[in-house]
Parts: C-alpha cells; sequence; structure tokens
C-alpha cells in the first residue's frame, strides 16, 4: 500500500509542475472567455473552481500522506538578476500546514461551486453574471495562491487580490444599498487598515531580513526574538493585528456581521468557511514557524479569543436575521480557535511536561476547529441561502414550517447546526471538547477562559435551535402553501448532503484528525511532548469519544427501527389550541422572544455595545445636524475610522524607527 | 490474554448493563415515592409506590401520537444519551467506563438530552411547547456555565479530568484547615444545581402544567410520551448519583467493615449508595413541597446569584483552598 502511494507520488511529482500549469491556464482562459456572456457566464468559472479544489487538493492530500513538501518553481518573468528580491518566480510549496488548510478550502470551495450552478438562477435576470463567475474564480484562485506560497512578496500580493475579488462579491448586488454599504465598509476596514498595517510590516521584515523566503525569514525572526525583544515584539504586533481584522476577532469584528450576509449565499460560504481561515493558516506559520512560542503573545491571543467567543456568540443570540445570526456566529467560532492557539502557545512557553501535554491537544483542538468550522459554517450558509432561494425571506420572524416542504434542508440544518452547537455525535463537540480538556486543568486565567468557553457553546446551542427551529419546523406567518416553497435542485441538494455527510464523518473518526495535526505540529518543529502519540492521553480520550459517538449512533439507529416501523401506526394529530379554532402563527413564539428574559437578565454582556452604539449615533447625529461632517462613511460609521488609527500607528513606528528614537 | 482481554470486556459490559438496568427500574420507584411525600406531606393518602411504573407501562402499550417525524423521533435520541451517560458513573456496581476526559464529556451528554427534547418539542410546532422549550433552554445555558465552573474546579484540585480518578473527590488537604472550603461550597452549589435541573418546583418551568398546559410535554402521546417521560426521571437519576459519587467515599465504606467474605463489600456498598438515594429524593420532594412555581426572570436571577456564588468557588481553588 505504502509502496503504490510513493510511486504515484513520484509520478504525481515527476509531472506535477506541468500538471499546475496546464490546470491554471486552462482554468483561467476558459473564466475568461466566459466575461462577455451575461446569462452563461457564471458556469465556466463554477466548474473551473471544482476541478482546480479536486487538483489542488490532489496535491495537499498527497503532502499529508507522504509528510513531504511539494515545491515548484514558475517562473513567468526571465530571471534577471538585477532585482532585489526573488520576485522572477513564483515558488510554490506545499508542505503539511498548508496542506491541511488547501483541504479545508477545497471542501468549500467543491461544494459551494457546485451548489452555485442551481444558486445563481437567483441573479440570472438582474445581474451580470459573467463578472459573478470572474470575480467568483479568481478570489478561489487567489485564497489557494495565497496558502501555497512561501514567499512573503508572493503572500501580500495574493492576500489583497483575494481581499479585492471578494469585496466585488459582497457588493455583487449593486442594486441593494446595503450590500453596496457592507462591501464599502468591508474595504476600509481590511483593505484600507488592516493590510497597510501587514504590509507595513512585512516590507520591515523583507528590508531586515534580505529575504522574502519564509525559511529565511524564519531564520532572522528567531535571532532577532534574542537580539531586540521590542523590535521583534513590534513586527510580530503589527502583523498580528493585521491578521487579527482579517480574521474578525472582537475589537475589529464590525465589518463581518455587514459584509458577510450580503454575498450570494454560496459565497457566503467561502467567505466564513474559508476566507477567515488563512489568517488562522498565516498566524500558525508567524507564531510556530517563524518566531519560537511566546508566552505574552499566546496570553493576548487567548483573551483576545475568550473575548471574541463571548461577544460574538452573544451579539448572535439576540440577531432576527437568518445569516446575520450566522455571521455573528463565524465571530464566535474563530474565537474557539484563537483560544486554541493562544492557549497552545502559552502553554509550550511555559514547558513542563503536563504543560506541554496539555498545550499539544489545545493546538490540535484548534486546528481540528478550523475544519469543523469550516465544513458546519458553509453548510449552514448553505441552509440559509437554500431557504432564501425557496422563500426569498432571511426573517426569522417570518419564515416557519419549511421542514415539510424541504426535507433534504432541513435535516442537514439540522446536522449543521447540532454540530455547531457541540451536541456529542457530531464534530465540533470533539474540537471544544479537546479545547476543553487543554484549558480547564491548566492552573491559571487559562482555566478561567475555559470555562466562559463552555458556557458560550452553551449560548451556541440555545441561539441554533432558535435558528432552526424558527425556519423550518414553528408555524408560519407566511402562506406556505401560495409560495413557491419546495425542495431545492438537484445541485444544492448534493452539497449539502455532502457536508452533512462530513459533519457526522469527522465526529465519528476524530482520531484521523490528530494523526493529522501532529504531522503539521512534527512538520513546523513544534516541541511536542511524546515520541509516540499513544502518550497523549488525549488521543485516547480522542479514540473513547470516537467509540462513544458510534455507541449513540448504532443505539439511536437501533431505536429508530422499530419507531420508524411503527410511525406509519403513529397517529399525526393536529396542533392543539386550546379547544378553538384560533390560527397558530398569530400566537406562535417570536425568534426576538426566545431569550428574551435571559437577554434581560444577563444585560451587562451588552451594556458595552449599547453605549458604543448610543455614544456614536449621538456624536454622528449631532454633528451631522451642525453641518460639520462633510464626510458622510466616517459618522454613519464609526468603525470605518479604525483604518486612519492603523494608519497612524504604523507612521509613527516608522517615525521612531527613522529617527532611531526608540529601537 | 487476548482471552482475558475479552472476557475482561464482556465482564464491563455485563456490570455497565446491571448498573443501567437497575437504573431503569429505580428511577420510576423515586418518583414514586416523591409522588407518595408530597402526598402526604399535603395532607394526602398518595398513590401506592409503584405508581409511575404502571403509568409509563400503560403509556407504552398506547398508540403513539405526534405532529411530526422529528417531534416524535428526537426524544428516543435524548433517552439514548442519558443511558450512555449512565455508564460513566459508578452507581449499585463500582463497574464504570472510563476515558481520558469523560466528566466534560459526561456534563455534554447530559445537556444533550435537554437539546433533544427541547429542539423536539418545538418541532410538534405548538406554541405552549415553544414557551416551554425557550425557557428550559434559558436555564441551561446557566446550569452549563455552573456545571463548567464544577468541572474546572474539579480539574484544578485534582489535576485530571477523568471521572475515575475523580471520584470519590478528595477534599482533605494536609495541613489546617483540613477540609478543602471550595470542595465543600461545590458540594452545595452541585446540589441546588441538581434540584434545579430535575425540573422541580419552583423550578418546573419548562412543563408548568396549570401555566403553559405541559408545555415541552403537551403535543405528545403514548410511547412518545413516555419516552420523553422516562428521560426526565433516568436524568434525575443520573444527576443525583453523580452528587453520591462525588462525596460518597466507597473504599473507606467496604473497609469499615472489614469481612473476609467477598461478596459483602459489593453488597454494603450498593445498600449505602441505595439509602443515600432514597434519602436525597424524600430530601428533594420535601423541599418542592414547599414551594411554588417560579416566574423565569426570577428563577434566572436566583440562577445568576448561585453562578457569582461558584466564580468564589473556583478562585478559591485556583489559590489552593
Amino acid at each position: 500500500m505504502l509502496t503504490l502511494l510513493e510511486n504515484l507520488a513520484e509520478i504525481i511529482y515527476s509531472y506535477s509542475s506541468s500538471l499546475f500549469i496546464a490546470s491554471l491556464a486552462i482554468t483561467i482562459v476558459l473564466t475568461l472567455a466566459s466575461i462577455p456572456f451575461r446569462k452563461l457566464g457564471a458556469y465556466p468559472p463554477l466548474v473551473s473552481s471544482a476541478f482546480l479544489s479536486i487538483v489542488f487538493s490532489s496535491y495537499a492530500i498527497l503532502s499529508l500522506a507522504t509528510r513531504k513538501t511539494i515545491d515548484l518553481h514558475i517562473s513567468f518573468i526571465p530571471i534577471s538578476t538585477q532585482l532585489p528580491i526573488k520576485m522572477s518566480f513564483i515558488s510554490i510549496s506545499i508542505d503539511p500546514l498548508s496542506a491541511f488548510f488547501i483541504i479545508i478550502l477545497s471542501i468549500v470551495v467543491f461544494t459551494s461551486s457546485i451548489y452555485g450552478f442551481s444558486y445563481v438562477d437567483r441573479f440570472i435576470d438582474r445581474e451580470h453574471l459573467g463578472w459573478y463567475g470572474f470575480n467568483y474564480f479568481f478570489f478561489v484562485l487567489s485564497m489557494y495562491l495565497t496558502l501555497m506560497v512561501n514567499d512573503l512578496f508572493w503572500f501580500i500580493v495574493f492576500w489583497e487580490l483575494m481581499t479585492l475579488f471578494s469585496q466585488f462579491l459582497v457588493a455583487y448586488e449593486k442594486e441593494k444599498k446595503e450590500a453596496v454599504w457592507a462591501g464599502y465598509k468591508y474595504f476600509c476596514i481590511t483593505k484600507f487598515g488592516s493590510e497597510f498595517m501587514i504590509l507595513s510590516s512585512i516590507v520591515l521584515i523583507t528590508i531586515l531580513a534580505r529575504s522574502t523566503l519564509y525559511r529565511d525569514i524564519g531564520l532572522y525572526l528567531s535571532s532577532l526574538a534574542q537580539s531586540n525583544t521590542l523590535l521583534f515584539y513590534t513586527l510580530i504586533t503589527m502583523f498580528l493585528i493585521g491578521l487579527l481584522v482579517k480574521c474578525a476577532s472582537v475589537p475589529f469584528h464590525s465589518w463581518l456581521p455587514d459584509a458577510h450576509p450580503e454575498a450570494p449565499s454560496n459565497v457566503s460560504a467561502l467567505l466564513s468557511g474559508s476566507m477567515i481561515k488563512v489568517p488562522i493558516y498565516m498566524m500558525i506559520r508567524l507564531l510556530y514557524g517563524f518566531a519560537k512560542p511566546d508566552f505574552f503573545i499566546g496570553i493576548a491571543l487567548a483573551t483576545i479569543g475568550t473575548i471574541t467567543l463571548a461577544i460574538g456568540t452573544l451579539y448572535a443570540l439576540i440577531q432576527i436575521d437568518s445569516k446575520r445570526l450566522l455571521a455573528y456566529h463565524s465571530v464566535g467560532q474563530i474565537g474557539y480557535i484563537l483560544l486554541g492557539l493562544g492557549a497552545s502557545l502559552t502553554l509550550f512557553s511555559i514547558g513542563t511536561p503536563f504543560f506541554k501535554i496539555l498545550a499539544t491537544v489545545a493546538l490540535i483542538g484548534a486546528l481540528y476547529h478550523t475544519i469543523n468550522h469550516a465544513v458546519f459554517k458553509s453548510l449552514l450558509f448553505l441552509t440559509a441561502g437554500s431557504v432564501i432561494y425557496a422563500t426569498g425571506s432571511r426573517d426569522l420572524n417570518t419564515l416557519g414550517g419549511l421542514a415539510k416542504y424541504m426535507p433534504i434542508t432541513a435535516l442537514s440544518a439540522l446536522i449543521a447546526s447540532l454540530s455547531i452547537a457541540g451536541v456529542p455525535p457530531f464534530n465540533g463537540f470533539v474540537s471544544k471538547w479537546l479545547i476543553y480538556l487543554s484549558t480547564l486543568p491548566s492552573i491559571s486565567i487559562l482555566c478561567i477562559y475555559g470555562v466562559i468557553a463552555m458556557f458560550i457553546s452553551s449560548v451556541t446551542t440555545a441561539s441554533f435551535i432558535k435558528y432552526f427551529t424558527t425556519i423550518f419546523t414553528r408555524t408560519s406567518r407566511i402562506d406556505l402553501s401560495k409560495t413557491r416553497a419546495r425542495e431545492v435542485p438537484i445541485p444544492m441538494c448534493f452539497s449539502q448532503i455532502i457536508l452533512a455527510i462530513l459533519c457526522i464523518a469527522l465526529g465519528l473518526i476524530p482520531s484521523l484528525m490528530v494523526f493529522t495535526a501532529i504531522s503539521i505540529a512534527k512538520s513546523l518543529e513544534i516541541p511536542i511532548e511524546t515520541e509516540s502519540i499513544y502518550a497523549i492521553p488525549a488521543f485516547i480520550g480522542v479514540n473513547g469519544i470516537g467509540v462513544v459517538h458510534l455507541l449513540i449512533v448504532s443505539l439511536a439507529i437501533a431505536l429508530f427501527m422499530p419507531i420508524a416501523l411503527s410511525l406509519s401506526r403513529t397517529k399525526v394529530s393536529d396542533i392543539w389550541s386550546c379547544g378553538t379554532k384560533i390560527s397558530l402563527d398569530r400566537i406562535s413564539v417570536q425568534a426576538r422572544e426566545y431569550y428574551m428574559v435571559f437577554e434581560n437578565v444577563f444585560h451587562e454582556a451588552y451594556t458595552l455595545g449599547h453605549v458604543l452604539y448610543k455614544y456614536f449615533v449621538t456624536i454622528a447625529s449631532d454633528k451631522l445636524r451642525k453641518g460639520i461632517a462633510k464626510s458622510r462613511s466616517l459618522l454613519e460609521d464609526p468603525h470605518t475610522a479604525l483604518p486612519l488609527v492603523l494608519i497612524t500607528i504604523v507612521l509613527l513606528i516608522l517615525i521612531l524607527m527613522r529617527l532611531r528614537l526608540w529601537f | 490474554m487476548v482471552l482475558e482481554k475479552y472476557i475482561n470486556i464482556a465482564l464491563l459490559t455485563c456490570f455497565i448493563g446491571i448498573n443501567i438496568a437497575i437504573a431503569m427500574v429505580l428511577a420510576p420507584l423515586l418518583d414514586g415515592v416523591e409522588r407518595k411525600i408530597r402526598a402526604r406531606l399535603q395532607n394526602r393518602k398518595g398513590p401506592p409506590i409503584t405508581q409511575t411504573i404502571y403509568d409509563l407501562s400503560k403509556l407504552y402499550k398506547k398508540k403513539g401520537s405526534a405532529t411530526s417525524r422529528l417531534h416524535a423521533l428526537l426524544p428516543y435520541i435524548a433517552f439514548v444519551h442519558v443511558a450512555i451517560a449512565l455508564a460513566f458513573l459508578p452507581s449499585i456496581l463500582r463497574t464504570s467506563i472510563s476515558i481520558y476526559g469523560d466528566l466534560v464529556l459526561f456534563i455534554y451528554l447530559v445537556s444533550a438530552s435537554v437539546v433533544y427534547i427541547a429542539i423536539g418539542s418545538i418541532a410538534s410546532g405548538n406554541p405552549f411547547a415553544g414557551i416551554g422549550a425557550s425557557r428550559e433552554i434559558s436555564m441551561l445555558m446557566i446550569i452549563e456555565f455552573i456545571f463548567a465552573l464544577i468541572a474546572s474546579t474539579l480539574a484544578i484540585t485534582h489535576r485530571t479530568l477523568v471521572l475515575s480518578n475523580i471520584l470519590p473527590m478528595n477534599i482533605y488537604m494536609d495541613k489546617p484547615p483540613f477540609l478543602k472550603p471550595s470542595l465543600i461550597m461545590l458540594v452545595v452549589i452541585l446540589a441546588i444545581l441538581i434540584y434545579i435541573e430535575s425540573l422541580r418546583f419552583p423550578f418546573e418551568l419548562a412543563e408548568a402544567e396549570p401555566e403553559l398546559a405541559s408545555g415541552i410535554l403537551i403535543e405528545y402521546g403514548g410511547p412518545h410520551l413516555a419516552t420523553v417521560l422516562y428521560t426526565l426521571l433516568l436524568r434525575r437519576y443520573l444527576l443525583l448519583t453523580f452528587l453520591i459519587d462525588l462525596v460518597l467515599p466507597r473504599d473507606t465504606v467496604a473497609s469499615l467493615l472489614s469481612i473476609e467474605i467477598p461478596l459483602i463489600p459489593i453488597g454494603i456498598d450498593a445498600i449505602v449508595f441505595i439509602v443515600l438515594l432514597f434519602i436525597l429524593t424524600i430530601l428533594f420532594s420535601s423541599i418542592e413541597a414547599f414551594f411554588g412555581r417560579y416566574r423565569i426572570d426570577i428563577a434566572l436571577r436566583f440562577m445568576k446569584k448561585i453562578l457569582l456564588i461558584s466564580f468564589v468557588v473556583i478562585i478559591l481553588a485556583l489559590i489552593g483552598f
């Protein structure tokens, strides 16, 4: 088996460059050729994206299975020695870390591209589909290349392109005012602000290190950590802030709940499922690959993670728009990943054997949660898209009763909801469980963070009970028999079913992911504790969890069989309405009423947001009234002022460095 | 060697099976005791102790009634979760499954059963069920917060998350004060929490018979109703078992009567366990008899206070008390 794999690997290695270039060339030409077609222009790029996902994921699986790095050099300018940095070729390198993220991306790209075949019907009369396809394909391609390059110069180039194309997709429905506004806000906060920060940090690093290759930068930064600590922390912090804005951690999260819901649903799945994982990828590379695990950065990251997961999820609880609720949960789930990463950094830097074991568990948990979040969040966005496709509505207060008309969508939404809620037989539970295991017994502030994470997990559960039941089971306020509500077309169902199966499979076979995470950790030379992975207690625990999950599923099926048979005997009764003939939709529980009491009792959690909102709205309206305000955008949404702050900080640092006052 | 392993697994399965089977019988019996006690406290004669078993068996013979497929199926999944959670605790026999981190898993299995019943009841489409379930989930959020604090306190003091290494917990310290104050507070908080989670007055908000017309149970009928009721009863039994396991030092109890006959300690063990179970049930049901139902916001405010107290517990544990 292994020799067969190695032979296969040899063959693919020998043809890898040409295969890579050929597939890129074909898909790019196909996409460019389809731009002029207004109605059919979306299909070739969608096919190309699905094709690319298959090709690239096969590279990634190969790299993970053989634990080798695949290196390709693609030169497109004749090599000239004049260029100061080696920019004349893109050097592609797929090591286990990038392979892992490429697999995540491929899962999301494949399913949302297939989903797109039918979903674009929504826009066929209103918008130009050629541009949709063009933006979609290049968005996907730049995400792939961001993950594949091993050169900071090309990283920032593709990173910028990724943001650019995703922004066009957010503002795709241009007659919708909110969509255009969300795209603008997204531009202001991420492109103008955070990428400036990353860019400046990268330029400084490359100038100081005299190279752009990841390998050289790793060597330089680890020597800098010894010689000039202040400069080291400044560079890392600048880079990290840029990445944290892009993955929407809490002080910088306000763009995400606006931008992600406005995009077409399969693009929302891509944005939430995979784009906000790219900064996580760079964070792991930066904090583990380039630098050694650092205590302060770890604690800071864990703190930001905990605040992010708490605020993101508590605000998700009060949303009444389906896609906005999901977007807030993306913020919350990113918090879990950051908490896992931060905890592992902190515990590694302490370095006693017990803490090293906990740190390994935390790192595995963070990586596991990354893939889980990609799977269930893209599934949730796809099901929300199916509901929009069938009813045209995103309002949880008016939707309802769709389970009867859309059984497959309802079932996959239920599976995804239970997964994100962390209910035992599904995948979300295992990764959250690993994060709790690493934080709860650590005798430090981290165990309070773990407790908060556990509480927030139940808030997530509550929020998704609301999400699922208001859309699919409660009596609807719309008369469904008059609308076109019915099961979505086959491509959309197909994508949903694949992702739902993945949700269950990742929960039933958790040890697979643990192996993957450990091979990633080894490739980054992270000092994980053990010679053999069997010494990690969590691994045994993970196997146990797999067994318990299998037990739950098999017992449930064993109970199901007789019940499913007897269901035909079950009397399907009408809903009891106190013996009167009131129509139930008038008295059914509304989405905003579900946890109103809880929100009132825990109003402290929302105080800060309310105060800030009131404060900014007062300022904005005052200035508008007095006619002082010329810059409308800044005042309508104070968050758009964030880039100015970030740019000022960068300029200050640069001036201080130039004058040699500080460093 | 291999044979020995299989025999061990078979024995383990057998013992756990006995534990679960006895739990299935004891859970409705305890409810019968509760009904009797409540009736006596209210100057009624009350039904026989076996009445709950009769009720359940009668319901299982009836034809089921539900409003949709999801509505009918989810209680059974909740039941499976509670039954599996039972396997993680030593009860009548000392045997239990044990994997790394099962303390967290145990908490999640218990709350998963709440979640499935809540979704199932909302899936009926009845507004009363919706209100009942939303109340139950609101309470679950705070309960899980306190449970997390308890789990973390246990993990800090025992340096592990494996239930079989924690149970019974070690509340002694080397130097004075000899008892750990954090763990004593923890037991009190856990007892209150179990009282709340087992849906007793004044926290019986999800069913709320006079107010919501049985809330989460409203649309169920026949075997489906019986399964929901059975799940609730088993959950009560499970939580009581967890409390008893935390405080009952089985080894000490067994060594107090150091008789050479091998089966006696096991018997003593089981008898002490059952006696404690009945004492707790009688205690809880007599408290229950003196309360009416809280309004949901008052209940949540009360739980919030307990939450703040449990933060004191974890801070005490962190500084070493």
